[in-house]
């Protein structure tokens, strides 16, 4: 709250600190959502410098952290619906630039592949759940989907992601990394 | 409820809340026979370790740079900068004007030279605005015979046809200074283009109105020499001798 005023009235040095803050965060989600690193930082950047822009309508008695996600979840849905109208760069370029820029670590990268077979909602509610360590109802009102629905998406998500990560041979105690 | 279901509910709500599984939960999967509890530990176990390495697999970024340096126009403060200093476009306009503003005060003050040396050149001609003082049309059509030899008649019509050149260089020139102006100022000031036109539309009439005795005059000397050379086109063998200062009327 603190960084937020001290953004609001114009401070640089605040500005720095809270990209330094939340920049991590914010690529976080982005690459998990758009599986593209250029894409990702883009979408990252204009997520920060809305934020910032928009810093005014951020009510301070809510945490700041979901409020920024909010608008990088829009932000990356805005991208994909975009990406969505070019599917060449979808199916050929953009995945395989994801797995070329992620280091080979097994287990993880069995999981990244697997993600792409959820749905797009799906996927955000498990990113934002494990990736960013957010609550169900922070995410319910980030997204604006029910509780309910988040619980039953998150644990269908967990059933398709364990039968692909089954499908593929792998078990518990065969991580490589 | 069985034990199976309890423990399989208790799993389903550490997955939702994120904690630990209790170790009276754990040793339960862990001996319970039952398909359904070993597959759901299964899984259990599968996605913490993947999710555990998934988490800790991510790019690092350094953004801050990026985004500070076109970041910083958004601050407030640097928006209140923005609107108390008026943008570099605006200096670099203000600069460039009022040095082309004394160009072209400058192009304007030459042509007005030129034009009065045009006027002064012209005036040790035969005509001369101020009510023929130097010697006349007449007098001049009458002398020229006896300095060129030929017939007046030749030499009124030499003479027309070189007042008709000096009206048709004069309006040449007008028209040349009037769109060199029109340009200059059209350079100086591009944001207005309409009052720029207006204003150099409203000098070349200012500058036409002033030149229109000078027409006149042209025009009424230009009869005269008509009408001596019709009336009378012997009296040119009678003209009298001018030495320099009689020609130039300082006599």
């Amino acid at each position: 709250m603190e960084l937020a005023q001290r953004c609001l009235s114009g401070d640089t040095e605040a500005l720095r600190e809270f990209t330094e803050t939340f920049q991590q965060q914010v690529f976080a989600l982005c690459f998990r959502m758009l599986r593209h690193r250029q894409d990702a930082e883009d979408t990252t950047q204009e997520t920060l410098l809305r934020a910032v822009k928009y810093l005014k309508s951020w009510d301070p008695n809510l945490p700041l952290r979901p409020w920024i996600l909010q608008i990088a979840a829009n932000r990356c849905r805005t991208a994909l619906g975009k990406r969505a109208k070019r599917p060449n760069l979808v199916e050929v370029g953009l995945l395989e630039s994801s797995e070329s820029e992620l280091p080979p670590s097994g287990l993880a990268e069995e999981l990244d592949q697997a993600l792409t077979v959820l749905k797009e909602p799906q996927r955000e509610c498990f990113v934002m759940f494990y990736q960013q360590e957010l609550s169900i109802q922070e995410i319910s009102t980030i997204t604006g989907i029910p509780d309910g629905t988040i619980k039953t998406w998150l644990h269908r998500s967990r059933k398709r992601l364990a039968e692909h990560l089954g499908n593929r041979g792998i078990h518990p105690h065969s991580t490589h990394d | 409820m069985s034990s199976c279901d309890t423990y399989r509910n208790i799993l389903k709500q550490a997955v939702e809340q994120k904690t630990a599984l209790s170790s009276d939960t754990l040793s339960h999967f862990k001996s319970c026979e039952s398909p359904q509890c070993q597959a759901e530990f299964f899984d259990f176990q599968l996605l913490e370790a993947a999710i555990s390495a998934w988490k800790q697999n991510l790019p690092k970024v350094d953004l801050v740079d990026r985004i500070v340096g076109s970041g910083t126009t958004l601050l407030p403060s640097q928006h209140v900068t923005n609107v108390e200093s008026p943008p570099p476009f605006t200096k670099v306009s203000a600069a460039a004007t009022r040095p082309s503003s004394m160009t072209a005060l400058g192009v304007v003050a030459a042509a007005l030279s030129l034009c009065l040396l045009v006027m002064t050149t012209r005036s040790s001609n035969p005509v001369n605005s101020e009510g023929f003082q130097g010697p006349s049309i007449n007098e001049l059509a009458q002398a020229a015979p006896q300095q060129g030899g030929g017939p007046p008649t030749v030499e009124a019509a030499e003479l027309e046809s070189e007042l008709k050149e000096f009206g048709k260089l004069t309006g040449s020139w007008v028209q040349g200074a009037a769109s060199k102006l029109s340009g200059t100022m059209t350079v100086v000031l591009l944001n207005q283009e309409t009052p720029t036109k207006e204003t150099s539309s409203s000098w070349f009439s200012e500058f036409t109105e002033q030149i229109e005795p000078l027409e006149s005059k042209l025009d009424a000397t230009l009869k005269l020499l008509r009408d001596s050379i019709s009336k009378s086109p012997d009296d040119a063998t009678e003209t009298r001798q001018f030495n320099q200062n009689e020609y130039f009327g300082f006599a």
